[in-house]
């Protein structure tokens, strides 16, 4: 038995023969070719990159069949550069002007174009010389005439390799590919982003590996330790076999738990939806089995841009969500800007502390026309009905009731008669103790518990001589969201939860206990959470959140409720919490 | 002869997926289109050429357009990259 040290790209273990994926070196010479022949290999050029082009689409369409839009745009880039204007012309330029063969030609001008994009200052930039150099080793093997269109091992392994190429990947074909090792690699590079897409395991860094393998050697990659194990012994296959099946156990069972609703066990049922930025993390919350948006942030759509974005570009972005979300709802939270984190088509004065100062509603009500725009631009676009808006930042009454009256006139202004649901964030101590006078206001609260434990512990978020204040088990903070939920549900209104305690899984058990209507959290943790929500009792849970809260220190409640999560779920599958 | 200078907003400048973008735009006008930006220019239509501009977010780039329809170009290469360069949200 023999151990590698390398790098690992996920947790995945794998069991599998060796492949020794080796191309043979092109040579390629530099002579000087007569005048005569310069015509002949100007065409053999152009007809190379035709071949190219139609042998490159034969081996990827088969094997980008089905993956997810950016990894088809991986394959589409490659292609591009086969028809890259300036390539061309410089080839041709080299074999005309130069007297080099088309393969001596090739090589020296995408090695340059290599080289320069290596020497960018930005890392990721610098990975993509290697897209480069696929592509150049792919027309010299065309050229050379050694072309294989797939250098296959016999059956599924794990490829041992010095560096790949995606190309290469889409040669060897998915299913013969079981685990992937390299001697070089980068996390960066699109490789790694097609291997993790694709769920294959990836090990890099993993120094002289080659001289060492033989092909068909019974070989182990453990993800979790990072290593690559040459002939284990049995002990070792069976602990890892193990812990492969139920790993995929686990994994189907969260997949199939991602589509289901999360009911508790005793049939109350908890919307555990996502919070997302742009359309992209829409999309993947959805694909995670997210119940729609709970939390939809705006401020992207202002820093990103020089100048304040118009009401078309709103109702845009909020149509596309809102359809991409249907049946389930979207909370499209308006803009939570401060002095902190200010926009350049806005004058904010510095502040001395700007958690404390104009930020989210403070800072539209000196700007009206920034939540005008947004509340128009939020009515045209809920032809589907399905947005609803939250305003961050609320400690008076009188600024939900100035709202409440501008969506009205706004809505009288463009004649629209349906419903808009307003609701507001708890994160100021004032909103949470006026909770009762506030939800009469309101059709729901969304509880943002990181600025909650902010304001409510007075310590600052961003200062980390002060974060032992700042844990989701303050009893204060408990106490004061159940606070919240009994004053809403006397309303029948609904609660939820926005902030990260939502993530925390050992927070869950607490939070469906305190009557919790709604999670919205981190779209990659929705299965777990859904998981855990399906393990509970919520009548079991109420009468263990009541005795907990009479716990008088966080790191109590903590231990507590880590205990009780342990208790929920297998032993087994505990690793993944 | 037109130019016109452009700041990249868009998450990771004018990389690989932006930047093929960029040039499916340039290629659909007949004129010569330029970049230029840290001292080194690029053929707008050639994606090898514009990455070894090494030009990432919050970068100002100068496009220049010459040819039969540089206005036209100009203003429509102006606003994709003004409007992120084909990245949502």
């Amino acid at each position: 038995m023999q151990q590698f040290t390398g790098k690992s790209l996920t947790k995945k273990n794998v069991i599998g023969p060796c492949f020794i994926y080796t191309m043979d070196e092109i040579r390629i010479q530099d002579k000087k070719l007569p005048l005569d022949e310069l015509k002949q290999e100007l065409l053999k050029f152009q007809s190379t990159l035709e071949i190219a082009e139609t042998q490159y689409k034969r081996i990827t369409e088969d094997f980008v069949k089905g993956e997810a839009p950016e990894i088809c745009e991986i394959f589409d880039a490659l292609k591009i550069i086969l028809k890259d204007p300036q390539f061309i012309s410089k080839v041709s330029s080299e074999i005309q002007d130069n007297q080099h063969t088309a393969e001596f030609a090739i090589e020296i001008v995408l090695e340059d174009y290599a080289t320069r994009i290596e020497s960018t200052s930005d890392s990721y930039l610098q990975q993509r010389a290697s897209d480069i150099r696929d592509i150049k080793s792919f027309l010299l093997e065309l050229l050379s005439g050694k072309f294989t269109s797939q250098i296959k091992p016999n059956s599924p392994s794990i490829i041992i390799a010095k560096e790949l190429f995606v190309t290469d990947l889409a040669r060897i074909g998915r299913k013969r590919i079981l685990g992937i090792v390299l001697e070089n690699g980068a996390f960066t590079s699109h490789l790694a982003i097609v291997v993790k897409s694709m769920g294959i395991p990836l090990l890099i860094e993993c120094n002289e590996i080659l001289s060492q393998v033989k092909n068909g050697t019974q070989s182990i990659i453990n993800g979790e330790e990072g290593k690559l194990i040459i002939n284990p012994t049995q002990e070792i296959i069976d602990h890892i076999k193990k812990k492969i099946a139920i790993n995929s156990e686990m994994e189907e069972n969260l997949k199939q738990i991602s589509a289901d609703k999360a009911i508790t066990t005793d049939g109350r049922r908890i919307i555990v939806a996502g919070n997302a930025a742009n359309l992209k993390e829409v999309e993947k919350t959805i694909e995670n089995g997210g119940e729609g948006i709970g939390l939809f942030r705006t401020e992207l759509l202002y820093t990103e841009l020089s100048s304040l974005p118009t009401k078309e570009s709103l109702i845009e972005i909020f149509q596309k969500v809102s359809q991409k979300c249907l049946p389930n709802d979207v909370i499209i939270r308006t803009l939570d800007l401060g002095s902190d984190k200010s926009i350049p088509s806005l004058f904010m004065e510095e502040e001395a502390n700007p958690a404390l100062g104009v930020r989210g509603i403070r800072l539209t009500d000196k700007n009206p026309y920034l939540i005008k725009t947004m509340i128009q631009a939020l009515i045209l676009a809920n032809k589907n009905g399905n947005l609803k808006m939250m305003i961050p930042m609320i400690s008076l009454i009188e600024e939900i009731q100035a709202i409440n009256q501008l969506v009205m006139k706004t809505k009288e202004e463009l004649n629209y008669k349906d419903e808009l649901s307003i609701g507001i964030m708890i994160e100021t101590p004032s909103a949470a103790i006026l909770s009762d006078k506030f939800i009469r206001c309101v059709d729901f609260f969304s509880i943002g518990t990181n600025d909650l434990t902010q304001y409510v512990m007075a310590a600052d978020r961003i200062n980390p001589n002060v974060s032992i204040f700042l844990s989701h088990f303050q009893p204060s903070i408990l106490r004061l969201i159940r606070e919240v939920v009994i004053n809403a549900h006397k309303e029948k209104k609904w609660v939820g939860i926005c902030g990260e305690m939502a993530s925390n899984f050992a927070s869950i058990p607490i939070l469906i206990g305190l009557g919790i209507d709604e999670l919205s959290l981190n779209t990659e943790d929705i299965p777990k959470v859904k998981f855990v929500v399906r393990q509970s009792n919520y009548e079991e849970l109420r009468v263990w959140v009541e005795n907990l809260l009479e716990l008088e220190n966080s790191s109590e409640i903590q231990k507590q409720a880590q205990k009780k999560l342990e208790e929920l779920i297998e032993p087994s599958k505990l690793c993944f919490f | 002869m037109k130019s016109i200078e452009v700041t990249l907003i868009n998450s990771v400048g004018l990389h690989a997926r932006p930047a093929a973008f960029f040039i499916k735009t340039a290629q659909e006008f007949a004129s010569e289109i330029t970049i230029e930006c840290n001292n080194r220019s690029a053929d707008g239509k050639s994606l090898l050429d514009i990455l070894t501009l090494g030009a990432v977010k919050g970068t100002t780039i100068k496009i220049i357009a010459n040819g039969i329809d540089e206005d036209e170009s100009i203003n429509k290469l102006m606003t994709i990259v003004k409007d992120g360069l084909g990245e949502e949200g």
